[in-house]
């Protein structure tokens, strides 16, 4: 649901990150915080836990400034990957307008790859959302380890497995070392905001 | 869930009615909030230190656990959440189905004041926006 | 509530935003990540800018390959100051909270003080009672969300305002809800273990039944019948967790109304053996007609009574000391307004029961006598009168500074032989007031030291002291030396004058240990004198 307020001239986008547990969504999202050097971006918000996992979730607000007079703000969100956080996962995801499904390349991930999918598909019909008329784009990410002893999934593989419906853009990534990071983010930010100011602002012709 | 768009002068009737009822009590500051995390209005003391991004991501993701909580022991909702703290604590509030109505004050203010004027207010602000149906 | 706003341009207003997220959206510097610690390294750009460039879905990758998997980072670590803007929310719990409110609970004293701003009022002029049943309904909503001695004391007070309001002595319906809401209270302060857990809610709807009555609504009187029966069945508790201090009232009232009612019915039933305990008087608000006999009911009564008298003994010097001491006031008018209603209490039932009786009331006993010496001896202290009937004072700093005068071993000006030495120095060795090194000290002294040998007191030395309170204490260059001894702990001080006697009149007020070298302050009409005695001047 993007909030867009008319008093104040302001657009508010929802971004989340989506994926299996220990893909590397708060990866992607500690990149783009630590090593964008700008105005632009905001405090982000981890909640800690015990561990490295996200319990609840991350937040990372971008504003892109004012375009037309409108300020335009992008607020990145990742899920808990685990199984077990569904109830949260659920919870982030309301009102969301652009996601970033990230897929995790290690072989011995494949089922939690497809099982995350499908989960995110259910959770968006839960909100009355389509999946086929929302900015997705997919990353697959731990790209880095093809090639390396690790067991990896080939890129046909995870295309066959994960976009052989949606037929979205897919990137690359290493996002521990911020390969395919920003490419994903921007890709998906032109295409969130490009789908809720023609849906709100925009006349329709 | 659908979108809301705010229109000035809706926004504005709601930031005079918490002003009146709720800033000119005492309380600190009052946030109106979407479920996603969104800051709809802010009133009252425009604190530098507090950040409200993350208060309102935050609160909507608490206010939204809570509620599951409430789901998950058979309660449709609880009626009253509220954290207090040494000096300052924080009451959220459902405004209809999509906003939340966060509440922070001191220890000047007694919770009953806030639960009885955000009762109030509640009925109000959802007029104002049409989501009282 | 779907409003369209149409931006005139479409195309170029995506085109302008897509520009500025290519603008903004890039890395300023390239960084690694600790895929396990997700620790943040910077790294040292790479001559190839290959990861620059969009990686578009290329199915060729894997043929490329291996790619460098672990580049070791050159530069230092930076991430202390990465972390220290991330916003990071620990999910431990703070005991710290907990303690804190506990240390609430525990200082009672300190209620008057928050107790002014949770409930807005203005004690001077009379509020309006629709004002005065939101304030309480805002108290029971607070209450029922946490009940402190606090809210409690708030509430009890906003409570006897009501009762004081002609409004509601107007009716005695009104009236008997109220006196019932306060009692339900005092039980929640004085017996919580007693109050059902329904009680917050049945207060909040007796408060909107009388807010119904006093707003002039049309109130059934049936209503009104199960509000007081509502309230009522709140209050009633069984005898085993009364103990001798607590207020019985409570029960005793109940079983006056119901004695009241009944009496001639339980005169019939004479012959009945009773039970002594009042468990009859919980049925006997409800349920059937009490089984004891009258003679019983008024023995237990009497009993009851003598009892309440007691109560209302102890708790008069309480009332005493409390309203002599300053911050006190609201404890004083709530003990004040506990002792009026127990006596009230007692003066109904004896009229009501005992009338033409003498009814031995007993005077204070002599546990309450000690507690009237005890708070007595605490007035001494805290209360008005000053331990000394006259000090000596001297000018420090712009404070008057006052000395007992059996203290005072030695006021007078340094020998000029040790005066610089007397000066500066951290502690004065009495064998430096000699005026010449032959000199005696015998006879130099009064008080405790006087007609010591010289062998003694040459050995004797006591601290100077140069700070009192957060006063730094400048030594002008022609000074007094001023010595306090007691006996046991002794200081000197250096003095720009001589002490001077002066008389502390009978209406002084005193308030004893400030600290800072300070026994306590005197004073006197205005002028305050802060004294210091050798064992005070120790403790800096």
């Amino acid at each position: 649901m993007a909030l867009i307020d008319l008093s104040k001239r302001e657009v508010h986008c929802k971004i989340v990150y989506y994926g299996p547990g220990r893909c590397g969504k708060t990866t992607n999202l500690l990149y783009i915080y630590n090593s964008m050097n700008s105005n632009a971006k905001g405090k982000m918000l981890t909640i800690e836990t015990k561990g490295d996992r996200t319990l609840f979730f991350d937040l990372l607000p971008l504003n892109l400034g004012k375009i037309k007079d409108f300020d335009i703000r992008i607020q990145l969100y990742t899920v808990p990957g685990q199984a077990i956080y569904e109830a949260t996962r659920k919870l982030v995801l309301k009102g969301v307008d652009g996601l970033v499904f990230v897929a995790d390349s290690l072989r011995v991930r494949r089922q939690k790859n497809i099982e995350s999918l499908k989960d995110l598909k259910k959770n968006l019909v839960d909100y009355n959302l389509d999946i086929e008329t929302l900015p997705v784009v997919l990353q697959y990410n731990k790209r880095d380890l093809a090639g390396s002893p690790i067991p990896t999934l080939s890129l046909e593989e995870l295309e066959e497995d994960l976009n052989s419906d949606l037929g979205v853009k897919a990137f690359q990534a290493a996002a521990t070392k911020g390969v395919g990071v920003f490419e994903t983010l921007k890709d998906i930010s032109k295409k969130t905001v490009r789908y809720v100011a023609t849906k709100h602002l925009v006349k329709p012709k | 869930m659908a979108d809301i768009i705010l229109t000035g002068p809706a926004l504005e009737q709601a930031r005079t009615q918490i002003d009146e009822s709720l800033v000119q009590a005492g309380v600190h500051t009052v946030l109106l909030i979407d479920h996603a995390g969104n800051v709809v209005a802010s009133c009252g003391k425009n604190r530098k230190d507090l950040d409200m991004t993350s208060l309102a991501a935050l609160a909507a993701a608490n206010f939204g656990a809570t509620s599951q909580m409430a789901r998950i022991i058979g309660e449709d909702d609880f009626s009253l959440l509220f954290h207090k703290g040494k000096k300052d604590s924080i009451h959220f509030a459902k405004i209809g189905r999509e906003m939340i109505l966060i509440t922070i004050f001191g220890d000047e203010v007694s919770l009953g004041l806030v639960r009885l004027r955000v009762a109030e207010l509640t009925s109000n602000i959802e007029k104002i926006f049409g989501l009282d149906n | 509530m779907k409003e369209k706003n149409t931006i005139p341009e479409p195309e170029i207003f995506t085109a302008e935003i897509e520009d500025t997220i290519d603008d903004l959206f890039k890395p300023s510097k390239k960084i690694e990540i600790d895929p396990l610690t997700q620790e943040i390294k910077e790294v040292q750009a790479e001559p190839e800018g290959a990861q620059e460039s969009p990686l578009e879905l290329d199915l060729k990758v894997e043929e490329q390959g291996p790619p460098p998997v672990e580049v070791e980072a050159e530069a230092a670590p930076v991430e202390d100051e990465k972390q220290e803007t991330l916003l990071e929310l620990d999910l431990e719990l703070e005991l710290e909270e907990q303690q804190g409110q506990g240390a609430d609970q525990a200082e009672p004293q300190k209620q008057p003080e928050s107790a002014a701003g949770q409930a807005p009022k203005a004690p001077d002029e009379p509020q309006d009672i629709g004002k005065r049943l939101e304030q309480l309904n805002q108290q029971l909503f607070t209450i029922e969300w946490e009940v402190t001695e606090t809210q409690i004391h708030q509430t009890l007070d906003l409570l006897a305002e009501l009762l004081a309001a002609p409004e509601v002595n107007a009716q005695a319906r009104t009236h008997s809800i109220i006196e019932l809401m306060k009692r339900v209270l005092q039980n929640m302060q004085f017996h919580p273990e007693t109050v059902p857990a329904t009680a917050p809610s049945v207060l909040k709807k007796s408060t909107s039944h009388l807010t119904d009555i006093l707003t002039g609504k049309d109130v059934q009187e049936e209503d009104t019948e199960d509000i007081l029966l509502e309230l009522k069945a709140l209050i009633e508790k069984p005898e085993e967790t009364v103990t001798e201090a607590e207020p019985l009232f409570l029960d005793q009232e109940a079983l006056m109304e119901d004695q009241g009612d009944k009496k001639t019915e339980e005169e019939s039933r004479l012959e009945e053996p009773g039970p002594q305990g009042p468990a009859p008087e919980k049925e006997s608000l409800h349920g059937p007609a009490p089984v004891f006999p009258a003679e019983e009911g008024l023995r237990v009564l009497e009993a009851h009574l003598i009892e309440l008298n007691r109560c209302v003994n102890r708790i008069e010097p309480l009332e005493k000391l409390l309203s002599k001491t300053h911050g006190m006031e609201k404890l004083y008018r709530f003990q004040h307004d506990i002792r009026r209603t127990l006596e009230d209490q007692i003066l109904e039932l004896s009229n009501c029961f005992f009338k033409g009786r003498e009814l031995e009331l007993p005077k204070p006993s002599r546990s309450e006598k000690d507690s009237q010496d005890y708070i007595n001896s605490i007035s001494d202290k805290t209360g008005a009168s000053c331990p000394w009937k006259e000090l000596l004072t001297v000018n420090i700093e712009g404070m008057e500074i006052g000395f007992p005068n059996d203290q005072l071993v030695y006021a007078s000006a340094p020998p000029w032989l040790s005066k610089s030495a007397i000066r500066k120095g951290e502690s004065l060795t009495l064998a430096r007031l000699k005026a010449w090194p032959w000199s005696k000290l015998k006879g130099l002294f009064k008080g405790a030291l006087a007609g010591m040998d010289d062998s003694v007191l040459s050995a004797m030395s006591f601290p100077v002291i140069r700070r009192l309170g957060d006063q730094e204490l400048k030594v002008p260059s022609s000074f007094t030396v001023i010595i306090l001894y007691d006996g046991e702990n002794g200081a000197a001080l250096l003095t720009g004058e001589p002490p001077l006697p002066i008389k502390i009149p009978e209406d002084a007020e005193y308030t004893p240990e400030m600290g800072g070298g300070f026994e306590g302050q005197v004073n006197t009409n205005g002028n305050i004198i802060k004294v210091a005695t050798a064992s005070s001047l120790n403790q800096v």
